[in-house]
């Protein structure tokens, strides 16, 4: 539980506010003589959000998946009804192939596929017994996730609107400074490296995260509605500050390795960039005078400065960017400065799991499948509460790595709604015959319930508590209290969720391990893929590791120390890749001495990166003394311009690959660890 | 207020055809103002806004009735 206090201004008016909409749907249901105006209250509790943009994104998203399953269920129900089975079968396709979709799209908007899904099982399988009333219910469920939607963006955009743009622009703000923090702190002094390297991490996790929260803009009612392009742009920027930062802390410890008057210049620069990374005149001229003083020889120091230079006009040209970009967002004519600094390239799309998607879909069908089977076999009318509740829990945790525990969370705070609404059900709503005495009876319980919602730590119990009530009262709009049904009902729920822990625990259960090592397999296969001479644009690659990396944080925490992934830096693979990649393209273009010996490498890389991390100190090795060979014939007089820029990236190559190894000699030492 | 429009056999209250119009109407003026820099003038702009499409509805059923009168 959060330190912080759980009743805050912001919380309670945010839970204020949902009641209202909530009670606003359900007034408006009412009067119009819907069906089941519970599941409009249900269904504003469902998008509540205490950020105006973010509800209407989620409404959207929800109403076009609503829309898609209802279409789904008109196609499938009424054809299939006699035939139980196949019609169990199709519906577990679709629902699975629904969850498979969604979770290979990690923005916000995979809620569609997913809502898609689940819709068929919540207005389909109460039709199998009744499939003449197929259109008029899924019609109704549409009527009213639409009336609640519209209530709920209405309230949330006039009653005291929260907007994501302000809030957005915060976050922006707050990963550019920390990010200069980190520069500052590497420029300025040595670094433990497993801290900086986790602070790198939390930054990539943290773009990650920016960018699906970046969704929810183009639905925002401020005026930074109109400037995606740009917000985009710049977190397309801001990402690749993150290799430049861990380049900087290697070549500034194989600078202070070398302890020369010429390397300890360099690193004095360095810190000149840190210390003044604020005014971009300063170090602009600071750096361009670097490699024009040590071009004279060519050796290693030479080449270090180089690369050393190289980054420094890279951090400069990409904050000088992100800070133009800043500044036209501040401007009033956001949308006319989109326009003009149009992204150069549309961003590339994130990692996609398949595996993990897959695994998810197939825990959804076992299921899905059991759950069914059951129900077909005993006959228990509520059996198609299980299957229903059962399915749809699977699907909305499938995001997760171990849903168990929040599953067993949730299904502890279900008992506890059951619990309420048999209170509600059979001691209050009886004695209530007004519309606005049940709206108070309502708000002692879904007001303080909705202040949890607004509480991330505590945002599960408040979804237990506020969707499953509504849903729990609902089954009773209908009967007048009948203890039977709503004895079988609440049995039905709390079952499906005791089963659906079961089901996920033997199937779907992975640990956070497993999945950073799958993580980092795929980005040392893209390394081998690069160094094997594959097509692969190094713009994708840098985004899509940047992306796995911020994946990978946040499972850093919970890798044990001596596993073979906890030491892994995924950026630092990824500088690699582009270093193999410019020195394929350079090498095009090199003399034929150079050539060859760059080529020689490749395969050596490749050899390399198929190994596994504890196995590569052999291959290492002999990596490097190739490498060495073509560094050291750096020293040649012959050597034209593009042999140059090879040998750059070659030695920002060795920077990478080892960057504690000693710097390459004719006769080359062992290096003192694997590190890769 | 209580016609229905035969769209093909199938009835669609006129209240929802008013409303998808009055959308359209409405999606029209909310660019026109953003176009002639309204929006910062005003206090509330989704108050302002929800204010217009009730308006827009309000104004279009009643002139509906006066027709049909």
């Amino acid at each position: 539980m959060s330190a912080r206090p759980a009743v805050t201004t912001g919380n309670v008016l945010f839970s204020l506010k949902t009641f209202l909409a909530a009670m606003l749907a359900y007034y408006i249901a009412v009067r119009f003589d819907l069906p089941r105006p519970f599941w409009a209250v249900a269904s504003v509790y469902i998008v509540a959000h205490p950020l105006s943009g973010a509800i209407s994104s989620k409404s959207v998203y929800r109403l076009l998946g609503t829309l898609i399953g209802g279409a789904v269920t008109i196609i499938l129900v009424p054809n299939l009804v006699n035939e139980p089975i196949l019609l169990s079968a199709a519906i577990i396709a679709w629902v699975s192939g629904c969850t498979f979709i969604s979770l290979l799209d990690r923005t916000p908007r995979s809620y569609v596929p997913l809502l898609g899904g689940y819709t068929v099982l919540l207005a389909g399988l109460p039709l199998v017994t009744a499939p003449a009333n197929t259109f008029d219910t899924v019609v109704a469920r549409v009527e009213e996730i639409g009336l609640a939607i519209v209530c709920a963006s209405i309230v949330s955009h006039v009653v005291l609107p929260v907007h994501v743009g302000a809030i957005l622009l915060g976050r922006i703000d707050a990963w550019i400074a920390r990010a200069q923090a980190l520069l500052m702190a590497t420029a300025t002094a040595e670094q433990d490296e497993p801290r900086s390297r986790a602070e790198r991490y939390a930054l990539a996790a943290d773009a990650a995260d920016l960018r699906s929260f970046t969704t929810h803009l183009q639905y925002d009612g401020s005026r930074y509605r109109h400037a995606l392009t740009l917000v985009r742009s710049l977190q397309h920027r801001m990402v690749s500050f993150l290799p430049l930062l861990s380049e900087i802390e290697d070549l500034r410890r194989a600078l202070s390795r070398l302890d020369s008057s010429q390397a300890k210049q360099a690193i004095s620069v360095i810190e000149a960039l840190g210390s003044s990374s604020t005014s971009e005149s300063g170090i602009l001229t600071a750096e361009t005078d670097l490699p024009a003083s040590f071009e004279a020889s060519r050796s290693w120091e030479s080449l270090l400065l180089a690369n050393v230079a190289r980054n420094m006009r890279d951090v400069v040209e990409v904050s000088s960017a992100c800070q133009s970009l800043r500044d036209g967002l501040k401007k009033d004519s956001a949308a006319r400065a989109a326009r003009r600094i149009a992204s150069p390239d549309p961003v590339p799309r994130p990692h996609r799991d398949i595996g993990m998607a897959s695994l998810s879909a197939l825990t959804v069908a076992i299921c899905l499948a059991t759950s069914t089977f059951f129900w077909i076999a005993s006959g228990w009318t509520d059996g198609m509460t299980f299957a229903q509740i059962s399915g749809v829990l699977c699907c909305l945790l499938a995001t997760m790595d171990d849903p168990v525990p929040t599953m067993r969370k949730f299904a502890e705070v279900t008992s506890g709604s059951v619990l309420a609404a048999f209170v509600y059900a059979f001691a209050i709503l009886p004695v209530i015959g007004d519309f606005m005495p049940l709206v108070a009876a309502l708000g002692l319980f879904l007001i303080p319930a909705g202040i949890c919602l607004a509480v991330p730590s505590l945002a599960i119990v408040g979804m237990g508590l506020c969707i499953n009530f509504p849903l729990l009262l609902a089954l009773q709009s209908h009967q007048n209290s009948d203890f039977t049904t709503f004895a079988n009902s609440s049995v039905a729920t709390v079952l499906a969720m005791v089963w659906t822990i079961v089901v996920c625990s033997i199937f779907r259960s992975v640990k956070a391990e497993t999945n950073a090592r799958r993580l980092f397999s795929v980005v040392q296969r893209r390394v081998v893929a690069i160094a094997s001479g594959g097509h692969i644009d190094p713009h994708v690659t840098r985004h899509r590791v940047i992306d796995m990396a911020g994946l990978f944080a946040a499972r850093a925490a919970k890798i044990s120390p001596n596993s073979e992934t906890a030491e892994a830096d995924l950026i630092r693979d990824l500088r690699t890749g582009l270093n193999i990649k410019a020195m394929q393209e350079l090498s095009e273009e090199a003399s034929m001495l150079s050539r060859l010996k760059a080529e020689s490498i490749f395969p050596a890389l490749e050899i390399l990166y198929r190994l596994a991390p504890a196995e590569r100190g052999e291959a290492l090795r002999d990596t490097l003394k190739l490498l060495d060979n073509l560094i050291l014939s750096s020293a040649d007089a012959t050597a034209t311009d593009p042999d140059t820029a090879l040998f750059v990236r070659a030695a920002a190559l060795r920077v990478c690959l080892a960057p504690e190894a000693d710097p390459p000699a004719s006769i080359i030492p062992p290096p003192k660890r694997n590190a890769a | 207020m209580t016609g229905q429009f035969d769209l093909y056999g199938v009835f669609l209250p006129s209240l929802s055809a008013i409303a998808l119009f009055a959308y359209g109407l409405f999606r029209m003026m909310t660019s026109l103002f953003a176009r002639i820099g309204l929006y910062p003038a005003v206090w509330h702009p989704s108050l302002f806004n929800l204010a217009l499409y009730i308006t827009l509805v309000g104004g279009l059923s009643a002139i509906l009735n006066w027709l049909q009168t």
